[in-house]
């Protein structure tokens, strides 16, 4: 990956990343998390698996943890656990319509929000969040990958 | 076994996977990141405020106005600084309605009180955090440029918030009541003593209470004090009132301790030295 797109992306996560994090404090509310940087992460890992490898991962999760000052590794460890599954599995979604990734990466969102929650709010987990969460990781794919197309196109994803 | 897109090895996703997940053992575990973690926010912390203050402001300064309008806001300024100084003084000290039932500023009246007041405000606060999550801080500084400890307590206009944990010299990290890590030892009127921990909800905190050593005679709303065992905390300071009753087993009883203080209803705090 060339510097400057590695700059690109980094400002594209860290600003979901942030924009994840002001729209979720209107959100707990309603029992919903919006994750638009894990489902943009496995949105591209998907689209260009070279590009967006477990490398890359690491590196978008470890800056996200210190943003958001939670556990050191927390965020790089589920990401390239997604970037594992996404590659072990790249062909067989391959094959998947539209629709069909979409409800699967909304149910690895589910996964993420699970794990995250487990491990952030222990005494406090919901299956409801988790529950919900698929429905608007759902919608939020399909923004996601509108969203995408909008990137540069020397950005080769 | 699948055939992989990615030229790296399944060795190089997996590894990358477990050292990930090394680092997040150690952190979780041992806090071992953390000193890392707090140089960043601290860091951060530095970059923002030294950004708006000396390259923010005064390129506002001067699109914004002509020699003499700037000179007006400098005024402003300094008048606006002197005014949240006044505000932070009486939210602390003046105002009666200080901590719950005056029990704080009783002691600050009187003249052989052993409390200083170091007024300080919210440098950053993660409200993400503090509603998702166990995690309940806050970053403050004091507005003296006063070096603060670890283990002082922290107040607002309405009662103990928590207490501070010294991160460098300008700033410290307020660790909330309603913590998952923070412990304060607590008692009612009817002499029930125990270490309420936080629940990691906003503004709660509970209590389990062994039933083979105390009798169950809790009600709901009713009152919680400061014991002022361990020597950090004040003794006699109401902390909140029981706002639910959970039986864990026929011999524990979980009282969730609704709390007065809300830390986010002003940016003003005090600290108790």
């Amino acid at each position: 990956m060339k510097l400057l797109d590695l700059i690109f992306l980094t400002f594209v996560f860290m600003t979901l990343s942030y924009i994840d994090s002001k729209i979720n404090l209107y959100l707990y509310n309603f029992f919903v998390i919006s994750n638009i940087t894990y489902l943009l992460l496995c949105h591209l890992c998907f689209k260009n698996p070279q590009k967006i490898n477990s490398y890359f991962a690491a590196y978008i999760g470890f800056l996200i943890d210190l943003n958001q000052s939670v556990f050191f590794g927390l965020h790089a460890a589920l990401f390239t656990l997604s970037i594992l599954i996404v590659n072990y599995n790249y062909y067989r979604l391959r094959m998947f319509s539209k629709l069909q990734i979409a409800i699967t990466f909304s149910l690895f969102t589910s996964f993420y929000v699970g794990f995250k929650s487990i491990l952030l709010s222990t005494m406090n987990f919901q299956y409801l969040i988790i529950f919900l969460s698929f429905f608007l990781a759902f919608f939020s794919y399909l923004l996601v990958t509108t969203m995408v197309k909008f990137f540069p196109k020397q950005l080769k994803i | 076994m699948a055939r992989l897109p990615d030229k790296s090895s399944r060795f190089v996703l997996i590894s990358v996977f477990l050292f990930c997940t090394t680092f997040l053992f150690l952190d979780f575990k041992f806090n071992t990141f953390k000193p890392v973690q707090n140089f960043y926010s601290s860091s951060s912390l530095f970059i923002k405020i030294f950004s708006k203050e000396y390259i923010f402001v005064p390129i506002y300064l001067f699109l914004t106005s002509n020699f003499d309008t700037q000179k007006v806001k400098e005024e402003n300024m300094i008048l606006k600084a002197e005014l949240n100084e006044q505000l932070i003084i009486n939210y602390i000290l003046s105002n009666k309605n200080i901590p719950n039932q005056n029990a704080i500023s009783e002691k600050f009246d009187s003249e052989n009180s052993s409390f200083i007041v170091i007024p300080s405000r919210v440098v950053d606060f993660d409200a993400n955090l503090y509603f998702c999550c166990d995690k309940h801080r806050m970053i403050l500084s004091s507005d003296n440029n006063i070096e603060i400890e670890s283990f002082k307590v922290v107040i607002n206009k309405e009662g103990i918030i928590g207490q501070t944990l010294k991160l460098n010299k300008n700033f410290f990290e307020v660790i909330l009541l309603s913590d998952k890590k923070h412990n304060i030892p607590i008692e009612n009127k009817n002499d029930f003593y125990c270490e309420a921990k936080g629940l990691g909800l906003p503004q709660k905190i509970f209590c389990d209470v062994d039933l083979t050593l105390w009798e169950d005679n809790f009600e709901e709303e009713q009152k919680f004090f400061t014991s002022g065992l361990g020597g950090i905390f004040p003794s006699g300071i109401e902390i909140g009132q029981i706002h639910e009753k959970q039986e864990l087993s026929t011999k524990e009883l979980r009282l969730i301790i609704n709390l007065n203080a809300n830390p986010l209803s002003s940016n003003f705090f005090g600290v108790l030295q």
